[in-house]
């Protein structure tokens, strides 16, 4: 049995792994037409910002992959042909009997005039990085766009470099889908503390320039010159390139509940799959790094041919708005749901709300902090469990996780 | 062939450190250095009192002008690397390690080497040719009579002297360094203040008082089998003798080498001792703070540490056994053997390894070599810390994102991420519990604690990201699946 895995990111290398718990005997290639060594694409900021160096941001060490026998191919995929089994590389064809697409997404930039203009680029693979890298030296004053977490770290990035950053974005508040306004004047907070000229309620006009980017016309009217424009508008699945191929795409690639595509024995997961059917209250596209890694465990069942229905479980997510560290669980919505009302206690730096339910139960719905560390296994038992305000209250530092002697929010 | 070149570079070439400055010897040209006029003020106040040293040592003008050259050398240190620290006030709280990974100081850059290079021939020089420190040696002259109302000469051991009053100037800046720099963690403040309170107060204030007073110059911070000969039966008659302080020192040592040390170390860990009192450890946490990144990573610099540091570890007992054998049996051969036992001992573990690679190598190596590799003590408080214990970093649930921030800023070389993005808690040998991993953490995944659970596997608990468990933590239903 030969399992080729198409994608070296997190998706891609836990369903890796978890094939050979699951199977002694398969063959197993991970292909990946970026790089040989799967990194952490979670810390490509890192490493421009000088806190680390490539291999720090390595999976796992070198003994690893030839431990648990693991091939790993460092090659460009073109095509794939599910008629005959094989896969179009550019070194040549390569056989598979199960396959799994975990190609990722691709930055999305938006169709604003001048958007093609050199310069203009997003964050997500290697060779983002190092375009970066080479505009790096010419640049005074990038503009940043986008507010989700991408743009952020982009900011991040700029300014420990020592570059002007004007950052904007389109929503009167930063994140208004997921966090309440006092969380968003928090987070507003931590990137201005930083010197960062972050405007919200702004849009892109226009860019301008020749071949290369001179300068952003703001809808706020402003005309700022710049050489470099970082996009953090969102992604979208990485899958043109298997136009033709029989797999079945709309958005991304298309896949029951057990991440199965429409052709028998390949299966997709990660950023580059659409659930035909999602659970519960997840989107069909999710493209979050712990999605991909779910959705790679779960997909690596499939590919030994036991096949499991993708059950996440309680949703969670984190990121960090420069010094601000950022958790949530559940299901928390920056404006309350019908029936829906939050509580939430700050101390004007950090924060940590309850979403719950207004009716008898009071149950919890969804928890998000700011500055503080919580516990996933209680956050996530709350949820699950549905208990009331009250209770989580009271338990609330049985879910701390903040550093020893720190001090509490509670008590502050 | 589908495989390209496997020799190939695997990754595009982004500078490990800031070379191009490097070749240009623009030394200090980091991409993300940009050091405020406070700073740059303290800077010149460094190269000030490093220049008055280099005088002195030259010169030989310390003998006729020792209170001058010792404020201008000492003083200028010390106070521009205060102003220096002070100077991080101006940057938000928050982990600071950006920029490590360029800077030729601390990314093994010709700074570096050159750095390793002075601080390795330094501590030779100490060890083997205090001579050669002539020049250097009367700059401690003016607090020895004012610490302990006598000279220091090389004629009574003035270079130690002099490197006792350097180390502790080390750890109490440098600790103002760290302090700044890790202001939004209490945890790092109250340690910080731990080893250097310790290291000012009972290993550097305290015996040198002990010596004006004529009383034996004791170490209370210090016991075996770290101080491998404070139980050898020359030093326990000596401190016999000597009464009082010297009775209270063996009694003391016995207690925190018997009681204290598994005692503290079952709450606690081995942090009680290694990064919160040890001297070794205060300078590697204040001193080497800016080098722990430099630790050798992987399974096979673990190995290695492992057969090491437990050979040390069975090196001290032998010779402690042997020394006790001899004195008993007085028989010559034995007498011999435990003489040459102790001074290769002394020699090649206590001067060369402890002080000369354990320093020396901060830049190249990281700061916890000697911890790490060579200290007995080390050993001692691992093996319990591994199999009973409270302590343990828990990782939060599936949290971990695979940065590889915990592993890198690992003084002690430990691989955390590799269990942390397993789901599961770290309990090693080696953790010296200081802490660091779980603050450059940028998602929260990290924290120390004492739990209940005391075994190994008990507290290592199941990898809650291994396999389906990825699902089985968020899922109760997939558990047993």
């Amino acid at each position: 049995m030969h399992i080729v895995i198409l994608g070296n990111g997190i998706a891609g290398v836990t369903a890796a792994r978890h094939v050979r718990k699951l199977d002694a005997e398969a063959q197993i290639t991970m292909v990946s037409g970026e790089t040989r060594e799967p990194y952490a694409r979670t810390a490509l900021m890192y490493i421009y910002m000088g806190t680390l160096t490539q291999p720090h941001t390595w999976l796992y060490e070198e003994d690893f992959w030839a431990k648990n026998r693991i091939e790993r191919v460092w090659d460009h995929a073109h095509g794939l042909d599910t008629a005959r089994k094989v896969i179009d590389l550019d070194g040549g064809e390569l056989a598979y009997d199960r396959l799994l697409l975990a190609t990722g997404s691709v930055p999305f930039i938006p169709p604003w005039p001048g958007h093609q203009l050199e310069g203009v680029q997003g964050l997500y693979h290697l060779g983002d990085l190092e375009r970066l890298e080479a505009a790096t030296p010419q640049l005074e004053h990038g503009i940043v766009v986008g507010g989700g977490l991408i743009g952020v770290e982009l900011a991040e990035m700029l300014r420990v470099r020592g570059k002007n950053v004007t950052f904007l974005v389109r929503e009167e508040r930063y994140m208004p889908l997921i966090l309440v306004e006092e969380e968003s004047a928090l987070v507003a907070d931590a990137i201005r503390q930083h010197g960062v000229d972050l405007r919200l309620g702004t849009e892109v006009e226009r860019i301008e320039g020749a071949g290369c980017v001179e300068a952003v016309v703001a809808s706020d009217g402003d005309r700022i010159e710049t050489t470099w424009v970082g996009v953090g508008t969102g992604v979208r699945p990485n899958v043109e390139w298997l136009d033709g191929s029989g797999v079945e795409i709309d958005r991304g690639v298309l896949v029951d509940e057990a991440l199965q595509t429409n052709v028998p024995g390949v299966y997709a997961a990660g950023d580059c799959a659409q659930l035909r059917l999602p659970p519960g209250a997840e989107p069909p596209t999710r493209p979050i790094w712990y999605t991909a890694r779910l959705q790679g465990a779960t997909a690596a069942f499939g590919l030994v041919g036991r096949p499991r229905t993708y059950a996440p479980g309680v949703f969670f997510n984190s990121a960090k708005f420069f010094d601000l560290e950022y958790q949530t669980y559940g299901h928390a919505t920056g404006e309350p749901r019908a029936g829906e009302a939050n509580w939430l206690v700050s101390d004007g730096r950090r924060s940590v709300r309850i979403q719950h339910r207004t009716d008898a139960s009071q149950a919890v719905v969804g928890v998000t902090s700011l500055g503080v560390r919580l516990r996933q296994e209680i956050c996530s038992q709350w949820i699950a469990d549905g208990v009331s305000l009250d209770t989580a209250r009271r338990q609330l530092e049985l879910a701390d996780f903040d550093p020893e002697f720190a001090r509490s929010l509670a008590s502050t | 062939m589908l495989q390209r070149d496997a020799d190939a570079s695997p990754m595009p070439d982004i500078p490990i450190y800031n070379a191009p400055a490097d070749r240009s010897l623009a030394l200090f040209d980091s991409p993300t250095w940009r050091p405020t006029w406070v700073q740059r003020v303290g800077l010149v106040l460094v190269a000030v009192g490093l220049g008055a040293a280099v005088v002195a040592w030259a010169s030989g003008l310390a003998a006729s002008h020792a209170l001058l050259l010792s404020v201008l050398s000492l003083g200028g240190v010390s106070l521009g690397g205060l102003v220096y620290a002070f100077g991080g006030l101006h940057e938000p709280k928050g982990v600071r390690t950006e920029g490590t990974m360029f800077a030729s100081s601390m990314a093994r850059g010709a700074v570096g080497w050159v750095l390793a290079l002075v601080l390795t021939g330094l501590y030779l020089c100490l060890y083997i040719q205090p001579a050669l420190l002539a020049g250097l040696i009367p700059l401690g002259d003016p607090l020895s009579q004012l610490l302990r109302n006598m000279p220091a000469t090389l004629e009574n051991g003035g270079q130690w002297f002099l490197y006792g009053t350097i180390y502790t100037l080390a750890v109490c800046v440098m600790g103002v360094r760290a302090a700044v720099r890790y202001r939004h963690s209490r945890y790092h403040l109250i340690r910080t203040a731990s080893v250097s309170f310790v290291q000012l107060g009972l290993a550097f204030l305290l015996p040198q008082l002990l010596v004006r007073l004529g009383e034996p110059e004791i170490y209370p911070s210090y016991f075996w089998p770290l101080d491998w000969d404070l139980i050898f039966p020359s030093s326990v008659s000596a401190l016999q003798e000597a009464g009082g302080v010297g009775v209270f020192m063996l009694v003391w040592g016995t207690f925190l080498t018997l009681i204290a040390t598994p005692v503290l170390t079952y709450f606690f860990g081995k942090r009680w001792y290694c990064s919160w009192v040890c001297g070794c450890g205060g300078l590697a946490e204040t001193a080497g703070d800016p080098f722990r990144h430099l630790s050798p990573k992987g399974t096979r610099a673990w190995k290695i540490e492992r057969w090491m540091v437990h050979g040390v570890l069975v090196f001290v007992i032998l010779v402690t056994a042997v020394m006790w054998i001899a004195a008993a049996a007085n028989v010559a051969w034995i007498d011999g053997l435990a003489g040459a036992l102790s001074g290769t001992y002394g020699f090649w573990i206590g001067a060369m390894f402890a002080g000369v690679a354990g320093v020396g190598f901060y830049p190249v190596l990281g700061s916890r070599i000697w911890c790490r590799y060579g200290c007995p003590m080390a050993a001692i408080l691992g093996l319990q810390q591994r199999f009973f214990s409270r302590f343990r970093i828990t990782t939060n649930g599936g949290q971990c994102i695979s940065c590889g921030q915990c592993s890198a800023y690992c003084e002690m070389g430990i691989d955390v991420k590799a269990y942390a993005q397993r789901g599961q808690n770290i309990v090693r040998a080696s953790c010296v519990g200081c802490g660091i991993c779980a603050t450059v953490c940028p998602r929260g995944v990290l924290k120390l604690e004492n739990g209940p659970e005391t075994s190994g596997a008990a507290r290592a608990g199941v990898p809650v990201n291994n396999l389906i468990g990825d699902l089985e933590i968020l899922d109760p239903e997939w558990a047993g699946g």
